[in-house]
């Protein structure tokens, strides 16, 4: 019991230290700042464009692809995907890839999105140390269940604001599927195309799926 | 001990079996390609195939029975009266996750454990409502697995428990570490309540499996290797509530080097793509 209130009383004390923010470190630097707007810009709109979409799914779909080439670098998320076996890859074998890949994130995530129509994202804070990357965090407020915290890797690659890579509670999208695709690509001994292949395949099961 | 003998037995024999059949199918190092030998380091998963025989038998337990068992449950009881019970649950996890905040050095997070127990416990009914979430005192979970990785300890290489599913060396010590350090269970242990024991697990593992609805069927859905992503996943979230949430700095995702350059990727020769972290 004594150690309890004691921690009761270090609580009230250290919720004061705790609860005034650190972030003013970041606050100045203007590419986290310009992120930050990004990932606010894309919430709002993608709440607007996919909102009561009651469109036929092939017009969902384009205006998904949009969505998406848009505000990814789907060409890089498809590269660290790939990990060590891009280097590896014949041109062809990349670009079927790549086409199958951006495929494959639409029949995924075009869902997800959708979801945000009845969800709202809070974007909090942005934080980046150098003026290539940055770190925008939010979470998403849902009706009844607790909010979820998701993290968004911005890049700056041509001169336009691009997401690099998504966060939710810890769990990089980018990371998982590097792991998978690597695990696909050495069960296929050691060929890319036998990744197109399995991308393909679930692509068409989860379009499948959905009719 | 109030662990019956039985169940020892049981136990004993279980593990023999177990480690011939992860014997008999130990994963070959790759040898000749550094770059694969890297990747198989930091996946960490030496005996893979005996890994993936116990997950299609989980997968197979869960098609058979759990989801069966959770599906009835979802159509029994409405979202309310299962998120009452998730919170009941939660809060009798209230010792177990004060010992670990403690054990971690972090007060001012048992700090927050100890209020949310007295208001939910009061306030909340004992504990079926969670009104110390909108008072400021978010839910948080700790486990020793979590305290030894405080602590130094790594992971050890990864594995597959029957029935429990992913787990470590570390987080397989820290279960059992956790059952031990449970007031609950030293109570029940000694009144000889098995019942009790019983009765909470199995209603914690279909809370679980209920928790986990959604994110189990769309991930399997959407995976061309569930196992793997599994296995990813499974890492992450772990190395996340390690850190409490704050491993992400501004760290630049797994396969960016230091000075990463984002250049159109045909220019690029994939300078920074060796140093994959999986």
């Amino acid at each position: 019991m004594r150690i309890t209130r004691g921690a009761i009383s270090l609580t009230v004390f250290l919720f004061f230290i705790v609860s005034t923010p650190g972030l003013s470190q970041a606050a100045g630097d203007e590419f986290a700042d310009g992120a930050h707007q990004f990932i606010q810009t894309l919430a709002d709109r993608a709440v607007n464009s996919l909102a009561g979409d009651k469109n036929s799914s092939a017009e969902q779909q384009k205006r998904f692809r949009k969505l998406l080439n848009d505000n990814f670098d789907v060409r890089l998320l498809g590269k660290w995907a790939l990990g060590r076996h891009w280097r590896k890859a014949t041109k062809i074998e990349r670009a079927e890839y790549l086409a199958q890949f951006e495929e494959f994130l639409i029949a995924t995530y075009s869902k997800r999105f959708r979801q945000l129509t009845t969800e709202k994202i809070n974007v909090a804070s942005a934080t980046s140390r150098s003026s290539r990357l940055a770190i925008v965090h939010s979470r998403l407020m849902r009706e009844s269940n607790k909010p979820v915290r998701i993290d968004w890797r911005v890049a700056y690659p041509r001169g336009k604001y691009k997401i690099v890579d998504i966060i939710v509670e810890g769990i990089s999208m980018l990371q998982t599927q590097r792991s998978e695709f690597g695990s696909v690509i050495r069960q296929n001994g050691g060929k890319v195309s036998g990744l197109t292949a399995a991308l393909h395949d679930k692509t068409e099961s989860l379009k499948k799926r959905r009719k | 001990m109030w662990v019956d003998k039985g169940f020892k037995r049981w136990a004993r024999i279980s593990v023999l079996v177990l480690s011939m059949f992860v014997l008999a199918n130990c994963a070959s190092a790759p040898e000749n390609d550094p770059e694969a030998l890297a990747e198989y380091n930091t996946i960490n998963d030496p005996v893979e195939p005996a890994n993936r025989g116990i997950f299609e038998f989980n997968m197979f337990l869960d098609r058979a029975l759990f989801r069966p068992v959770t599906a009835l449950y979802r159509t029994i009881a409405p979202e309310t009266l299962r998120e009452f019970i998730h919170n009941f649950l939660q809060n009798l996890r209230t010792p177990v996750i004060l010992a670990n905040d403690l054990l971690q050095g972090e007060p001012s997070r048992g700090g927050t454990t100890t209020m949310r127990f007295l208001i939910n416990s009061t306030i909340g009914v004992v504990g079926f409502g969670d009104p110390a979430t909108s008072m400021g005192f978010e839910q948080h979970d700790e486990d020793f697995g979590q305290t030894l990785a405080v602590w130094g300890a790594g992971e050890g290489p990864y594995f597959m428990i029957p029935i429990f599913g992913p787990s470590n060396p570390r987080d397989a010590v820290g279960k059992v570490v956790d059952f031990f350090l449970d007031p609950i269970n030293w109570w029940a242990g000694k009144e000889g309540l098995d019942s009790v024991l019983w009765g909470r697990t199995v209603m914690s593992g279909i809370d679980t499996r209920d928790q986990l609805w959604d994110v189990l069927d769309d991930l399997e859905k959407s995976s061309i290797d569930f196992y793997a992503s599994i296995r990813s996943l499974y890492r992450q979230r772990r190395n996340d509530e390690i850190t409490n949430g704050e491993s992400l700095d501004d760290k630049p995702p797994p396969g960016f080097s230091g000075d990463f350059e984002i250049a159109d990727p045909d220019q690029d020769p994939d300078q920074d793509l060796s140093q994959t972290k999986l």
